[in-house]
């Protein structure tokens, strides 16, 4: 089978994106992932779909290894997709200022393309790039630009992934129901699958499904995602949005799949180490930085309203248990009440 | 290094000494306080000890929903994650004598 037939191409006013993400914008068959990159016929291409695979699968190092030579490439589609790659796998790696160096790097080229006139292909990428980096990191941006205005110029894998973004940004605005609405719309209307992209849609389906507390809902969510994870070994997107999934990963993994959410809780540990400290750089604002990853997930229920026996009951724990876990969460933040917990935890 | 000390808390004539222990991921003493709902103590004028994570009842004040947000929670220090309520609403009518803070 040639999976590079299935590959989707963006076409926006006759220009077509080739290169950019090219493991996300493939619908290639579930636990087929690394035989797909094989087939890739273009060796830059290829290397930038190994660079995404390491990445997905929790392997920052050599991703980040593997992406390096193309930051600086002279294809713009290469460079967006080095960066994008290498802004993320540096968070994990604990290295801040490479991170920041890649978003500023891709927020240059953003503002080259759409100061010359790039095709909307292009500025589409770049728009993607910056605001995926943006949005997921909480970063300022320095360029204006509407990603919404450049989706239709994406590529499908691309498209879906936008899809999850948009609904990401509408999650951290609290609008839980339209943030849900949008997940649900994109998984429903792709006529095939991309598994990057569905995986992250799923995960961010489930955030918003526990913040309105349809939990068994949220379940099958997470269950869909790690059945598009789970052949391919792309487990990094789980310990990503451990803390935002309030609980979910230890009720899913913990017990029937207990070497994955080992490395989940490693993958959780390191990206958050590395969210922390930019967040704290560049917003001033305090964040959780002493607990437990069970114990950042006990404080997310519990700061939006979930009793302790309600916690209990959800993560199969005692009542007891959660009381005290709450009471040494505050002890270790150096607070003593709700409200200033809720100063210390995201949306 | 100690790895185990005692605080004693003072609130409305009464003490309560809590057991901490070292916690060497958090680098701090976290302390292995009692759990009120479950264990009531009342302190010698009629008044309960609370946990600030106690889930406030039907005389709390405020717009949060447990008791270390709610001012009739009084505390030796407003650090502190144990209090007693002075609420007359919560005082035990074995209580000995009159002392009124917030209730009248």
């Amino acid at each position: 089978m040639n999976y590079v037939l299935s590959h989707q191409e963006g076409n926006c006013l006759g220009v077509t994106i080739r290169a950019a993400m090219p493991l996300m914008n493939n619908a290639y068959p579930v636990g087929k992932c690394r035989e797909f990159i094989e087939t890739i016929p273009d060796e830059d291409v290829r290397a930038i779909a190994w660079g995404e695979y390491y990445y997905y699968s929790g392997q920052a190092e050599l991703a980040a290894k593997t992406m390096e030579p193309y930051q600086g490439s002279a294809d713009p589609e290469l460079r967006y997709s080095a960066n994008l790659v290498c802004f993320f796998a540096s968070f994990t790696r604990g290295r801040i200022q490479e991170a920041m160096s890649a978003f500023e790097q891709m927020q240059t080229d953003l503002q080259n393309d759409l100061r010359v006139g790039s095709s909307p292909a292009l500025r589409a990428i770049g728009a993607f790039a910056v605001t995926a980096s943006s949005v997921l990191l909480h970063l300022p941006m320095t360029v204006d630009v509407d990603l919404r205005q450049y989706i239709s110029c994406l590529p499908d894998g691309m498209k879906l992934w936008a899809c999850y973004m948009l609904a990401h940004k509408m999650y951290l605005e609290q609008n839980y129901n339209g943030s849900l609405a949008i997940a649900e719309l994109a998984l429903s209307i792709h006529p095939q699958l991309f598994p990057v992209a569905a995986i992250y849609v799923h995960l961010v389906a489930a955030m918003n499904l526990m913040s309105l507390r349809r939990v068994e809902e949220a379940k099958r969510h997470i269950a869909q995602a790690w059945a598009l994870a789970q052949p391919d070994d792309l487990i990094e997107p789980f310990g990503e949005h451990h803390g935002l999934l309030q609980g979910l990963i230890e009720l899913f993994f913990q017990k029937d799949y207990s070497e994955a959410f080992e490395k989940i809780i490693a993958i959780t540990y390191s990206f958050s180490a590395g969210w922390r400290k930019i967040h704290r750089l560049v917003s001033r604002q305090e964040v959780a930085d002493n607990l437990t990853t069970t114990e950042f997930s006990i404080a997310m229920l519990y700061n939006r309203g979930w009793t302790a026996k309600e916690i209990a009951a959800y993560m199969n724990l005692s009542p007891r248990t959660i009381t005290n876990a709450i009471q040494i969460i505050y002890q270790k933040l150096g607070i003593s009440s709700k409200r200033e917990l809720g100063q210390f935890m995201l949306a | 290094m100690q790895r185990e000390r005692m605080k004693t808390f003072r609130v409305d004539d009464d003490l309560l000494t809590v057991p901490y222990h070292y916690d060497e991921a958090a680098e701090i003493f976290v302390g292995q306080f009692p759990e009120f709902e479950a264990e009531p103590r009342y302190t010698p004028n009629g008044r309960p000890w609370k946990n600030v994570v106690s889930d406030s009842c039907p005389y709390a004040r405020g717009d949060f929903d447990d008791c270390g947000s709610c001012p009739y929670l009084i505390r030796e220090d407003p650090k502190d994650i144990i209090g007693v309520c002075f609420h007359k609403g919560l005082r035990s009518r074995a209580s000995p004598k009159e002392t009124y803070l917030f209730e009248k």
